[in-house]
């Protein structure tokens, strides 16, 4: 056995810059970067960013002179639909208040950490939102162990990417959601066509996952091997790029 | 922030418009910082963030507009902050003149010694008198995000509010909230890790 320590997940990563792991968690990256200068300048990188955001955009006072907002008897402007005086919306928020509120309290009964709240969504919803956002992966790995170690870690499987024919390339990867918080996606280009390959464990699947509108050009294929569920999403008529997915790690 | 619960409740029906009025001043009063920064998210520059906020409210006041809660209110004229400052970044956008001559903005910027220098907001190409070549460069990548990402960022970084909070702001999901700020960290940090 080695002392070696595996190395960050990138989510673990980013919740210890935005200060939301806890004490425990914190010590243990802070340890971590021992091993990783990389990490710990690019956390210092961050440190400086943020004081600079702050510098350069700081939190103003509210003016003396306040409008008076006296009211009249007529409607309400619109400006973006009524969403706000949804009934429905508004029982929504309700209840997920409500289940905050009793997060909060088993939280605070029991001194255990909540599990954050996750909801499986449509993976085209999730590939639309991609393509509309740029198409830029979450995380540029092109290193073969480092894929590995991610799917190791996220799906209890190592994974590994064979050779992609000429006009295939995969981009990076991306921790999005869809089916649980663990999911991760490969994004790739196609014949300079969008392709998202979505991975979880098999027992994580949802009928959600698959779900396309009617009149949606796109496309969602699925597949199902060594207790993973993988989903292919794109606007091509064929899965291209999950077959190129598979166990274990490159030899 | 209110709780939302708080927000959410409707103002009693035997309210006077007066006392509504003074309700409504001082959660915008409350809110004025937060609105600010979705005002400064959206035009990508802090300068004219408030002018921005101002407008929207007086243009509550002069639409006549009626809240039956604080929530309403607040949902109004967040929405209400986002449109104007788009409206003033698309009219910022198609000015060709700056208050300071590019030559010049060019001979500053190559200045040798930086530690001293004068830099420039990329923005409006005013001179600040503090700012430092990195928060030039942390200017300039800021606009390469969507309107949304710096707003979650401000937001978070800036307010330190909860994803919770700022998902209701900017009426997108929780989790699309978190990926905008991860998202944007990355993306700046990889910008600007050749102006270390």
């Amino acid at each position: 056995m080695s002392n070696e320590r595996k190395p960050f997940r990138d989510d673990d990563f980013e919740a210890f810059l935005d200060s939301t792991l806890s004490e425990a968690e914190r010590e243990k990256i802070l340890a971590q970067f021992e091993d990783e200068g990389s990490r710990r300048d690019e956390a210092q990188l961050q440190r400086k960013i943020d004081a600079a955001l702050r510098k350069s955009f700081p939190i103003v006072a509210p003016p003396d002179n306040l409008p008076s907002f006296t009211e009249t008897d007529e409607p309400v402007a619109e400006i973006d639909g009524p969403i706000h005086r949804n009934p429905l919306f508004l029982g929504i928020l309700a209840a997920a208040a409500a289940l905050v509120g009793i997060a909060l309290t088993f939280w605070t009964l029991t001194g255990n950490k909540p599990a954050p709240y996750f909801k499986p969504m449509p993976l085209a919803q999730i590939y639309r939102e991609t393509v509309q956002n740029g198409f830029v992966p979450y995380y540029e790995c092109h290193d073969n162990q480092r894929f590995a170690d991610i799917f190791a870690d996220r799906q209890g499987i190592a994974m590994h990417l064979s050779p992609m024919p000429e006009g295939t390339r995969m981009l990076g990867l991306s921790y999005p959601g869809g089916l649980s918080r663990d999911t991760t996606a490969m994004l790739c280009m196609v014949d300079e066509s969008p392709v998202m390959v979505f991975v979880d464990r098999a027992a994580a699947d949802s009928e959600l996952a698959a779900q396309v509108a009617s009149d949606s050009e796109i496309n969602v294929f699925r597949s199902e091997r060594d207790g993973l569920v993988m989903y292919e999403v794109s606007e091509l008529e064929t899965p291209r790029a999950m077959e190129f997915l598979d166990v274990g790690r490159a030899q | 922030m209110n709780s939302p619960q708080d927000l959410k409740a409707k103002f009693p029906g035997n309210l006077s418009a007066h006392q509504k009025g003074t309700m409504l001043a001082a959660l915008y009063q409350s809110s004025f910082p937060q609105l600010t920064a979705v005002a400064a998210g959206v035009l990508g520059r802090q300068e004219g963030a408030e002018d921005v906020v101002q407008l929207a409210a007086s243009i509550a006041l002069s639409k006549n507009t009626q809240f039956e809660s604080e929530a309403s209110f607040l949902a109004w004229m967040y929405s209400a902050v986002r449109k104007c400052a788009l409206n003033e970044r698309r009219k910022f956008s198609r000015r060709r003149t700056f208050a300071t001559d590019p030559v010049n903005l060019h001979l500053i910027d190559n200045e040798p010694d930086v530690s001293g220098a004068k830099s420039v907001d990329p923005g409006s190409g005013e001179l600040l008198t503090d700012q430092t070549c990195f928060e030039d460069d942390l200017l300039a990548a800021l606009q390469e995000l969507a309107d949304d990402a710096r707003c979650c960022l401000l937001l978070r970084t800036v307010h330190e509010l909860s994803y919770a909070e700022i998902a209701e702001i900017m009426e997108i999901p929780q989790g699309t909230a978190m990926s905008h700020v991860y998202r944007s960290r990355q993306f700046l940090r990889k910008r600007l890790s050749s102006s270390i």
